[in-house]
C-alpha cells in the first residue's frame, strides 16, 4: 500500500483510534490537557513522590538533614502493634460508614423519588449537611453527643431510656459510632443524589406493571430497583470507600483519634506522626502504605468506569 | 495629557500609601493566650503597653507547636512566639533561635530576674526562652462548693480527698467533684504524674532509670479509675471544661496554673467577687509524712533571628523584637497588670516583691500549695510527645476498663523502654 492510499484509508476510517483526530486536533487536545496536567504534577505527583522518597529517610525535628535509612521506617510501622491497629480501625470505620451511608442514602432516595407535596423543598433541605463545612458539622455533633451538656443525653434521660449520661466520645464503641454517624450524616445527600439520578433513569411503567401483577414494595425494590441501580452501587461504593479511607477532619474534630486510639484511623496516624511526633519519615512511610491500601479500590473503581464507557 | 497626569499622580499617591504601610515595622507574634476569649483583651492591653506595633496571631494551645513549626518550615513571617516552659526542649531544635543572653546580656537579665526563674527558659546553656509568667500546676479548690458540702478544711491525704469528693457528690449529685483531666494526652499525663508523685512514685528514679512499673503506678491508676467509677470524676474533661465547671460551681477541685483565678472570674460571671472561693491547696498525699508536689509551670517568649531582631545585621536589644519581648517580660507595670487581671505571677524580682503580689492572699496561698515543685518527667525527653502518648493511652485504658492497672503499668514500662531504645 502506497502512502497516498494509506492516507485515504486513514480518512475513510474515522473510528480508528490514531486516525480519528487530525494532527492539529491532537495538538489542541494536548494543549487543553496542559493546565490539568500541570496542576496534577504540582499538587499530586510531586508531593506523592516526595513523600515516597521521604519514607526512606529519618527526618525528625532533631535531624537537620534527612538521613537515609532504607526500609527502617516501614519495618518500624509494620512491627508496631499500635500503628498496625490503625488498619483495623480504618477498616471498621470505612466499612461501617460506607454501608450505612449507602443504605440510608438509598432509603432516602426512594423516599425523595415518591411524588408528594413539598418534595422540591425537601430535596433541597436534604443537601444541607453536605453544604455545611465538615468541621462545623463535627463540632455540632460533638456538642450534641457531649457527655455532660449534649442534647442527645438530655433527650435519652428525659425519655427515661438511660439513668445517667452516656459518655459517647469517651468510650471506644461510642466514639466509633459517633464518627461513623457524623460522617454518614454528611455523606447521605451525595449518595442520595447518585441513587436518585439512577432511579430517575428507570422506566416507571415497569414498576406500575409490577404492581398490577401483584408485586409488593419489597419485591419491587429487590427485583426491579436494586438490579437497575447495580452500576450506581458499584460507583458509589467505590467512591464512598475511597472518601472514607481519606477521612480526617471529622474524626480529628470529634475525637482526635481517641479514646486510646479507638478512632485512630490511618489519616490520624499520619497526622500524629507528622505534627505531634514531628517524624516526617515515619509519617511518609505510613502514607505510602496507606496509598497501597487505597490502590485496589481505586483500580476497581476505574475499571468499572472504563467498562461502562 | 490631563488624564496622564491624573493617572500618574494617582499611582504616586497609591505607591506612597503602600510604601508607608509596607515600611510600617511590626513584630509578628504568635501566641495562644489571645485565643482565649477571657484573656484576649487583657493580653492585647499588655501588648499595647509595649509601644511596639505587633501583628498578633492567635492559635489554640493544642495547635501551638504545630503552628510554630509550620510557620518556620514554610518560612512565613514569625518574630516572637509564646511557649510553655515544658515545650522548650522541642522548640530548642528550631533553627535561628535567639539566645537572649546575646541580646540583653546575661548579667542584665540576672539583675532583673532570679536565676531560678530564668532557668525555666534555659536549654543546654542557652537562654532561648524569656520567662513571661511563672508558677506551678497545683490543685485548686472551690471553697464555695466545699462549704455547701459542709467541708471546712482542705484534705491532706488521699483518703481524706476521696471522702471530701464523696461529700461534695452527696451535697450536689449533679456535680463532678474533681475535674480530673481525662481528655488530651498532655493533660492526662500531667494529672497522672501529679498523682503518681502523691503516691510516692516516679516515672524515672533518682538515677534516671525507668521505674514506672511499680506499686505506686498501679495504685495511682486504680485511684484514677475508682474516681471515675464512683462518679467523683468524669470522662471527656479537659482543662477548658474543668475551668468552666469550676467557675460554674460544679467542681470542687482541679489542677491548674495560677491563671485559674482569671478563668473562675470569667466563667462564674461574678468577676472579682469570685476570687474568695478560688483557693490553691497542696496536693493530698498517701500519708501525712510524705512531701506534697506540684508541677513546674511557666510561659516563655521565644524569639527568632529575623530582620526585626537585628539592627544593622546584628542582634540588638534596640531591635523591634527585643523591645517587644522586654516590654512584656521586664516591664513591672505590664507584669503587674497581667498579674492583677489574670493571676499570672510576674517574673521580674521587683514585680514579685511588689506589695500587690506579696500581700495578695491568693499568691500567698499559691506559694503554700507548691510543696516541692517537680519538672514534668516526660516533657524533657527527646520526642516527648511519643512518651506522653504512651502514658496517656495506658492511663485511659485503665480508666475505661480495657486493661487492669497491673497490665497498664507493665505495658507503660515496656513501651517507654522501646522508645528509649
Amino acid at each position: 500500500m502506497d502512502i497516498a492510499s494509506r492516507k485515504t484509508v486513514g480518512k475513510q476510517q474515522p473510528t480508528n483510534a490514531k486516525g480519528s483526530l487530525k494532527r492539529s486536533d491532537r495538538r489542541f487536545a494536548y494543549a487543553i490537557l496542559v493546565p490539568a496536567m500541570t496542576a496534577f504534577l504540582i499538587m499530586v505527583a510531586y508531593p506523592f513522590f516526595d513523600a515516597m522518597s521521604m519514607s526512606f529517610f529519618q527526618y525528625t525535628i532533631y535531624d537537620l538533614e534527612p538521613i537515609f535509612i532504607g526500609f527502617d521506617n516501614f519495618v518500624a510501622v509494620l512491627t508496631d502493634p499500635y500503628v498496625l491497629g490503625s488498619w483495623l480501625t480504618t477498616a471498621i470505620f470505612v466499612v461501617g460508614t460506607t454501608l450505612l451511608t449507602m443504605t440510608l442514602g438509598l432509603a432516602w432516595a426512594l423516599l425523595m423519588y415518591q411524588d408528594f407535596k413539598g418534595r422540591g423543598v425537601m430535596r433541597t433541605l436534604t443537601l444541607l449537611p453536605w453544604i455545611l463545612p465538615s468541621t462545623v458539622s463535627a463540632f455540632v455533633w460533638a456538642w450534641m453527643l457531649n457527655g455532660k451538656y449534649g442534647i442527645v443525653n438530655v433527650m435519652l434521660l428525659g425519655a427515661g431510656f438511660i439513668d445517667s449520661p452516656i459518655q459517647f466520645l469517651s468510650e471506644d464503641i461510642g466514639a466509633m459510632l459517633a464518627v461513623i454517624l457524623t460522617r454518614t450524616w454528611i455523606s447521605i445527600p451525595l449518595f442520595m443524589s447518585f441513587f436518585l439520578a439512577g432511579l430517575q433513569g428507570m422506566d416507571y411503567q415497569q414498576i406500575e406493571a409490577a404492581r398490577i401483577d401483584g408485586a409488593g414494595n419489597l419485591r419491587i425494590v429487590k427485583r426491579l430497583i436494586l438490579p437497575h441501580l447495580k452500576p450506581v452501587f458499584l460507583v458509589t461504593g467505590a467512591l464512598g470507600m475511597i472518601g472514607n479511607l481519606q477521612q480526617f477532619d471529622i474524626i480529628y474534630a470529634l475525637t482526635g483519634g481517641g479514646p486510646v486510639r479507638a478512632t485512630s484511623v490511618l489519616s490520624i496516624e499520619v497526622f500524629r506522626q507528622a505534627f505531634e511526633n514531628w517524624d516526617l519519615g515515619m509519617a511518609s512511610a505510613i502514607g505510602v502504605l496507606w496509598v497501597f491500601t487505597l490502590m485496589p479500590i481505586v483500580i476497581f473503581y476505574l475499571r468499572s468506569l472504563f467498562k461502562e464507557d | 495629557m490631563k488624564t496622564k497626569k491624573r493617572v500618574l499622580s494617582s499611582l504616586v499617591f497609591a505607591a506612597s500609601i503602600f510604601g508607608a504601610h509596607a515600611a510600617d515595622p511590626q513584630v509578628t507574634f504568635l501566641n495562644w493566650v489571645t485565643a482565649e476569649p477571657s484573656n484576649q483583651p487583657i493580653v492585647q492591653g499588655l501588648i499595647d503597653q509595649t509601644g511596639v506595633q505587633a501583628d498578633v496571631l492567635s492559635s489554640s494551645w493544642g495547635d501551638m507547636q504545630k503552628n510554630v513549626f509550620l510557620r518556620v518550615r514554610t518560612k512565613q513571617e514569625l518574630d516572637v512566639f509564646q511557649s510553655s516552659a515544658k515545650w522548650l526542649p522541642t522548640f530548642a531544635q528550631l533553627p535561628n533561635l535567639v539566645d537572649f543572653n546575646e541580646v540583653y546580656g546575661q548579667e542584665y537579665l540576672e539583675s532583673l530576674i532570679s536565676p531560678a526563674v530564668l532557668a525555666s527558659g534555659r536549654y543546654k546553656g542557652k537562654q532561648y526562652g524569656m520567662p513571661w509568667n511563672t508558677g506551678s500546676i497545683s490543685l485548686v479548690s472551690n471553697t464555695k462548693v466545699l462549704q455547701q458540702a459542709g467541708i471546712e478544711n482542705s484534705p491532706t491525704t488521699i483518703d481524706e480527698f476521696v471522702e471530701t469528693l464523696k461529700a461534695v457528690k452527696t451535697a450536689q449529685p449533679e456535680s463532678t467533684p474533681y475535674a480530673m483531666m481525662t481528655k488530651g494526652n498532655n493533660l492526662i499525663s500531667s494529672d497522672f504524674q501529679l498523682w503518681l508523685w502523691a503516691h510516692g512514685g516516679k516515672i524515672f528514679d533518682e538515677n534516671d532509670k525507668l521505674s514506672v512499673n511499680s506499686k505506686a503506678t498501679i495504685d495511682t491508676l486504680n485511684f484514677m479509675k475508682n474516681l471515675v467509677d464512683e462518679d467523683l470524676a468524669s470522662l471527656d474533661v479537659d482543662r477548658g471544661a474543668a475551668r468552666r465547671m469550676f467557675g460554674q460551681g460544679n467542681t470542687a477541685f482541679y489542677f491548674d496554673a495560677p491563671v485559674a483565678r482569671g478563668f473562675a472570674r470569667d466563667f462564674s460571671g461574678e468577676g472579682e467577687k469570685y476570687d474568695a472561693y478560688v483557693v490553691p491547696v497542696q496536693t493530698p498525699v498517701l500519708s501525712e509524712e510524705m512531701t506534697s508536689h506540684s508541677m513546674e509551670w511557666g510561659h516563655l517568649l521565644i524569639m527568632l533571628k529575623t530582620p526585626n531582631s537585628t539592627v544593622d545585621g546584628s542582634l540588638s536589644k534596640e531591635s523591634l523584637s527585643a523591645k517587644f519581648v522586654a516590654g512584656l517580660t521586664m516591664n513591672d507595670s505590664v507584669q503587674l497588670d497581667y498579674f492583677t487581671n489574670s493571676g499570672a505571677i510576674p517574673v521580674t524580682q521587683s514585680a514579685r516583691n511588689n506589695p500587690l503580689v506579696t500581700q495578695e492572699k491568693y499568691i500567698v496561698d499559691w506559694n503554700e500549695s507548691l510543696g516541692l515543685p517537680l519538672r514534668n518527667e516526660l516533657s524533657v525527653l527527646k520526642n516527648s510527645s511519643n512518651y506522653i502518648a504512651v502514658v496517656s493511652e495506658e492511663t485511659q485504658s485503665v480508666i475505661l476498663g480495657k486493661k487492669t492497672a497491673e497490665e497498664a503499668a507493665a505495658e507503660m514500662e515496656k513501651r517507654i523502654q522501646r522508645l528509649l531504645k
